[in-house]
């Protein structure tokens, strides 16, 4: 089959045809295992607008105290209550920037407190309201 | 950097945003696919305008392109002083003259990191402007209103759509790969037959 390439082509197109096999095999296998983290493939259900985020886990360093005040509906007063830092001049920092410049000591501390704060204080979510039909 | 960016664009929106593509456009490597389905997660939640945010990336983005493909544009003197005499240089421009368009509008949201490389070539083996800017608008249209969209559709789990996205490139880029080098040995067994007969 290979009778008219020379030996630096042959070497050339292994190769491709093993990076290609590498590839497909570690990238499926991570398409793979991140598909199970969705919920049957399928988007969640909409929410109507201006409903609010449930689930503290999802809270990140890169997120600014205003952002999740926003996200899970707990005023901005509450969360910088909650960590002791004014609110001045920190609005545009994130959790991380904050910890680092106020408890550089204590790794995650804020949003630790911050995950409280908004489990303590979230309003609860809607209900649906019960019909007046038997 | 994604998690410093991702707090920049909560605090700047749309402008920030567009300036970052652009970047990216020009050939930063920033993580601008992260960003964007980011944004698309933003519109949903009402902290960004979806459609200012829309139209300000894509422009951005578009010109930030055309700045690559002209760094190829210029820059054909002098790889034409060391590659014109080559055989591969005349193939691979022959092949780009028939493959451009598809490269162009693909590489602009499934194959993500070949778009510079892309953009570069285009420039560089003088593909028609006009045509390099209509693939490359018609992809750039398709990456932010496709991986924003899922980001607006997904909501607080853009950050599995981004992990899916990125992967899904690299399983693109392997069956390409393999493409090609399956496609060369088919041309080798064609030649065979030819002489043989």
């Amino acid at each position: 089959m290979f009778k008219h390439s020379n030996p630096k082509q042959r070497m050339l197109i292994f190769t491709l045809i093993l990076l290609g096999c590498i590839f497909i095999l570690f990238f499926g296998l991570r398409i793979f295992h991140i598909s199970k983290k969705f919920n049957g493939g399928l988007p969640p259900p909409p929410r109507p607008a201006g409903e609010i985020e449930t689930d503290v886990e999802k809270i990140r360093e890169w997120m600014t105290i205003p952002f999740i005040s926003r996200t899970y509906g707990v005023p901005e007063k509450i969360l910088f209550e909650a960590t002791g830092i004014s609110p001045e001049r920190n609005h545009k920092k994130s959790i991380e920037e904050l910890n680092e410049e106020y408890f550089p000591s204590v790794d995650g501390y804020i949003i630790e407190q911050i995950k409280s704060a908004v489990r303590a204080h979230q309003p609860p979510p809607l209900t649906p309201v019960p019909s007046d039909s038997p | 950097m994604s998690d410093y960016l991702l707090t920049q664009v909560i605090n700047y929106g749309a402008p920030l945003l567009g300036i970052i593509v652009f970047i990216g456009g020009v050939g930063a490597p920033l993580p601008c696919t992260l960003l964007v389905i980011a944004a698309g997660a933003f519109a949903r939640q009402g902290i960004l305008p979806w459609h200012t945010t829309a139209l300000i990336s894509i422009v951005s983005v578009v010109v930030g392109d055309s700045i690559s493909y002209s760094f190829g544009y210029y820059a054909r003197e002098h790889v034409m002083e060391r590659f014109s005499h080559s055989p591969q240089w005349l193939q691979a421009e022959e092949s780009f003259r028939n493959w451009g368009p598809l490269s162009i509008f693909f590489s602009r949201f499934l194959v993500t990191a070949i778009a510079l490389p892309v953009n570069l070539m285009s420039g560089t083996t003088r593909f028609p402007f006009k045509k390099f800017f209509l693939y490359d608008a018609l992809g750039e249209i398709v990456w932010i209103f496709g991986y924003g969209g899922l980001g607006y559709l997904f909501g607080s789990q853009w950050e599995v759509v981004n992990e899916f996205i990125s992967n899904f490139g690299g399983l693109t880029l392997g069956v390409i790969i393999f493409a090609i080098g399956i496609k060369q040995i088919l041309n080798w067994q064609q030649k065979r037959q030819q002489l043989s007969n």
